[in-house]
């Protein structure tokens, strides 16, 4: 493995300077060399886009860069390539022509930056803002102070019209339990066509990594970028931080992490299966999925202190011990799990209603599928056979044996197929890693700092590959801190999804690929000034609720 | 006796106003069992109209006003027609026609007070109620009708019950067929499709507030009584549970009936636990199949069987 890499950087040697450390391959390249590099690294290499960063490095280099990030699954690395842009009219050639997945992450960049994508096709904002947003506000540039108001805010957004009957699926929706906004245009019962709005929160996680929090806080903001798998974001900016600091955490710190993202994957399945049962109008099999997850969520507040999963991570090892009395439980647990999980869920997925309204329903062609770079149970249902856990190995999951399972379906069918055998591989990982805890600390002792140096972490969430990528600051803060959660590659497949299908199955089709929108929603800092303030005192809340 | 029959006529509207909410609650409360909940309590239901039919509307269009006060009506006229609680009907010559037109109108007109309001789920919601009730009403039609031609009476109080009349096989076949669609006609999972809370947002019914919401509901639930309540007509011997007091007659035949209603609710409740939605194709896939069914049936009674 070791010398094929080298054999590829010698041969990226061709499209500009590399450079390799352990994972991660980067080319500095330019625009004119860029074209050839994707479509070699596309062709050669299978290489499939994680994300596209932006940084602001004109207080160092007097210069934008953007890093798109490859993943080589085949060869278990990353491939960071590195544009420069000058910082006056900032504009560098899109790769979105080559690879539509890079759709979001290239608008991303120029709505919050100001680099111009030359030839990308959509001039559309990605992040819905209100009609008064500040001219030229771009809240990620080093000289806008995390405080500064961007926005007057205001009801009114971009969100144009579509011709034809439409019906909306959000904003508020039951099916949907975060704002996100899905136009719908139908004829008759069936969906002719699909529109995504989308970045309607903004929540300034980025921002307030690089401004205000230290590399030793973040790991408590970044847990709190999703409400169901909190602990795989936090342990994806750890070995991030952790690859860019040179730190091995011990081993024991490792089998727990894996531990509790296994945790955090089966009720995070379990959770998916409820939602799905009940948007099929199946609360039979919602309930009693939910309270087979119970126990679960009961495992997570024994390990942790907190049903979810907060405050264990730290950068070089974790913070809580799991003790023998700990591992007794786990074990129960998994075993009762595992056995009420097989009895039932087998029967539910058997039902006539649930294969008729989930079989061939919401179907992602594998070709879609790969031109989208969708990531996890999404893609595994599509026959793309990738997971960050056996691709690029992290924590303790080279010392645990798992399957990965895949399905080549492509509906929602397959994908509930995917997430059954994945909990009951989880399973198996928990207890194979529980009876095996190696005796050592739980962190390191000192954690060295290193000034401007770049880390890639990454991680299989339960909705796909989680990828964070740092640059370290100076006194022991982040200069850069990119978050690209899965359900950011796997939303844009939804609308290939939803062309054509029945209205009815709608819901079915977003729920299927698990969307998780507070991960997917970017990055701004809001201050009301303007407009009335109210606050609403507990007991104004609770004489509501009575 | 005149003024004991009237009193019987205004108990049956009581009685049917009342139990059709409550059966409701039980229907909650049976399907929280099955599926390990606790549920709410039985009066749920009843709670829940009472406190809607105080509050005031909002939001509302004028037509769908009218139109709901309309199905409501309609549904109450069905209750002096159909035999609930007691054995009487102010039944005439021929009030089988009434009852298929009522039993349509209410939910035609409930679609249409949906198409009144501006979402485009009350619209969906709409359309997909007005396709399920021509089905529902076609089978239903077939279904009277083969009565009807085999005892060769329009009248419903001379169609009841049953059991004095004879049975042929066309006679079993249809109520074999309206068993079945007691079950369907009150748009239970897995036909709560014009509903369809996770896909359309509560469809029809999303417009609606207030006093408005609350005749709605209780019309949907007085239609699911109804039904519920012609088949048992069919089938109970009321006569059973006459008993003379002191020179009046006194209709007992509410505690068979009764107890009837509360198990068919556990029934539904328990079948509609193992249910998820169907789509809309689908339902009318199955309903065509039970229409040409019930048209055979009808057929059949046609040949003198």
């Amino acid at each position: 493995m070791r010398s094929q890499v080298t054999e590829v950087a010698k041969k990226l040697k061709a499209f500009g300077e590399v450079y390799v450390r352990d994972g991660v391959v980067k080319v500095v390249t330019d625009e004119d060399r860029l074209k050839d590099l994707i479509l070699y690294m596309l062709q050669s290499l299978n290489a499939r886009l994680a994300t596209t960063v932006g940084v602001d490095t004109r207080v160092l280099t007097h210069n934008y860069r953007v890093i798109h990030i490859f993943s080589i699954d085949d060869l278990k690395i990353y491939v960071l390539v590195e544009l420069k842009v000058p910082k006056e009219r900032p504009a560098v050639r899109s790769i979105t022509p080559l690879i539509p997945g890079a759709d979001w992450s290239e608008r991303e960049v120029r709505d919050l930056l100001g680099i111009e994508f030359k030839g990308h096709p959509t001039k559309e904002y990605l992040i819905r803002r209100p009609k008064l947003w500040l001219e030229h506000a771009y809240p990620l540039r080093k000289d806008y102070p995390h405080s500064k108001k961007v926005l007057v805010p205001s009801p009114q957004y971009d969100i144009e019209p579509t011709k034809g009957f439409s019906v909306a699926i959000g904003p508020y929706h039951p099916a949907l339990h975060e704002p996100e906004h899905f136009e719908l245009v139908v004829d008759g019962e069936r969906i002719v066509e699909a529109r995504y709005c989308g970045f309607m929160v903004h929540r300034g996680i980025e921002k307030l990594g690089e401004s205000r929090l230290d590399i030793y806080q973040v790991p408590f903001i970044a847990e709190r970028i999703c409400g169901i798998c909190g602990f795989t974001h936090s342990v994806a900016y750890t070995q991030a931080v952790e690859s860019a600091l040179g730190i091995d955490p011990p081993e024991r710190a490792k089998y727990i992490r894996s531990i509790l993202l296994e945790i955090e994957r089966v009720h995070s399945h379990l959770l998916w299966f409820g939602v799905l049962f009940h948007v099929l109008g199946f609360d039979t099999g919602f309930m009693n999925v939910w309270r087979i997850r119970e126990p679960v969520m009961e495992l997570a507040e024994l390990l942790t202190g907190n049903r979810k999963t907060y405050g264990v991570n730290k950068v070089g090892g974790v913070r809580r011990d799991i003790d023998e009395s700990k591992v007794k439980k786990v074990k129960e647990v998994v075993n009762r799990v595992r056995k009420e999980f097989t009895e039932l869920i087998d029967k539910f997925l058997n039902l006539s209603e649930v294969i008729e309204r989930t079989k061939g329903v919401g179907v992602l062609e594998v070709s879609d599928a790969k031109k989208l770079c969708v990531v996890g149970p999404n893609a595994r249902a599509s026959s793309i056979d990738i997971d960050t856990r056996r691709d690029h190995p992290y924590a303790a999951y080279p010392n645990a044996e798992f399957k990965v399972p895949v399905s080549d379906g492509c509906d929602v069918y397959s994908r509930a197929l995917v997430r059954r055998d994945e909990i009951l591989e989880s399973l198996s990982i928990i207890e194979q890693l529980v009876s095996d805890l190696p005796k050592t600390p739980l962190s390191v002792e000192e954690v060295p700092f290193k000034e401007l140096s770049e880390g890639v972490g990454a991680t299989e969430a339960p909705r796909g590959e989680n990828v964070h990528y740092v640059i370290t600051g100076r006194s022991r803060k982040l200069f850069r801190w990119r978050v690209r959660a899965p359900s950011y590659a796997n939303i844009p497949s939804l609308l290939y999804m939803l062309r054509g299908q029945h209205l009815a199955d709608a819901p079915a089709i977003i729920a299927s690929i698990d969307p998780c929108f507070s991960c997917t929603d970017r990055v701004l800092v809001i201050n009301l000034r303007y407009g009335t303030k109210r606050y609403v005192t507990l007991r104004k809340l609770r004489s509501l609720g009575e | 006796m005149l003024w004991l029959r009237l009193t019987y006529i205004v108990l049956n509207v009581l009685v049917a106003l009342l139990l059709a909410p409550l059966l409701h609650g039980i229907e909650r409360k049976v399907k929280a069992k099955v599926q390990n909940r606790i549920g709410p309590p039985i009066l749920q239901t009843i709670y829940d109209l009472s406190k809607l039919y105080r509050r005031a509307p909002i939001g509302y269009s004028i037509a769908s006003w009218i139109l709901i006060s309309m199905s409501f009506s309609y549904a109450l006229i069905l209750t002096l027609l159909v035999p609930t609680a007691f054995n009487v009907s102010l039944g005439f010559t021929s009030d089988l026609v009434l009852v298929i037109y009522l039993l349509t109108s209410t939910s035609v007109l409930m679609a249409l007070a949906a198409i009144a309001g501006a979402s485009p789920y009350s619209g969906v919601g709409s359309s997909r109620e007005a396709s399920l009730v021509m089905a529902i009403e076609l089978v239903i039609a077939f279904i009277i009708g083969t009565l009807a031609v085999s005892y060769g009476v329009f009248t419903l109080p001379k169609l009841l019950p049953i059991w004095d009349l004879g049975f042929k096989p066309s006679v079993l076949g249809a109520l074999t067929l309206l068993a079945i669609l007691t079950y369907i006609e009150g748009l239970r999972l897995p036909f709560d499709i014009p509903e369809a809370e996770p896909e359309i947002a509560s469809g029809v019914y999303v417009d609606f507030s207030g006093r408005i919401l609350a005749a709605a509901l209780h019309t949907h639930l007085l239609r699911r009584l109804l039904v519920t309540s012609l088949f048992i007509d069919f089938l109970l011997p009321r006569e059973w549970f006459y008993f003379k007091l002191g020179g009046y007659l006194i209709d007992l035949s509410i505690v068979p009936y009764l107890i009837i209603m509360v198990l068919a609710s556990v029934i539904y409740a328990v079948t509609e636990a193992l249910f998820g939605r169907y789509r809309i194709d689908a339902a009318l896939k199955l309903l065509k199949a039970m229409a040409i069914m019930s048209l055979g049936v009808m057929v059949l009674a046609f040949a003198g069987y």
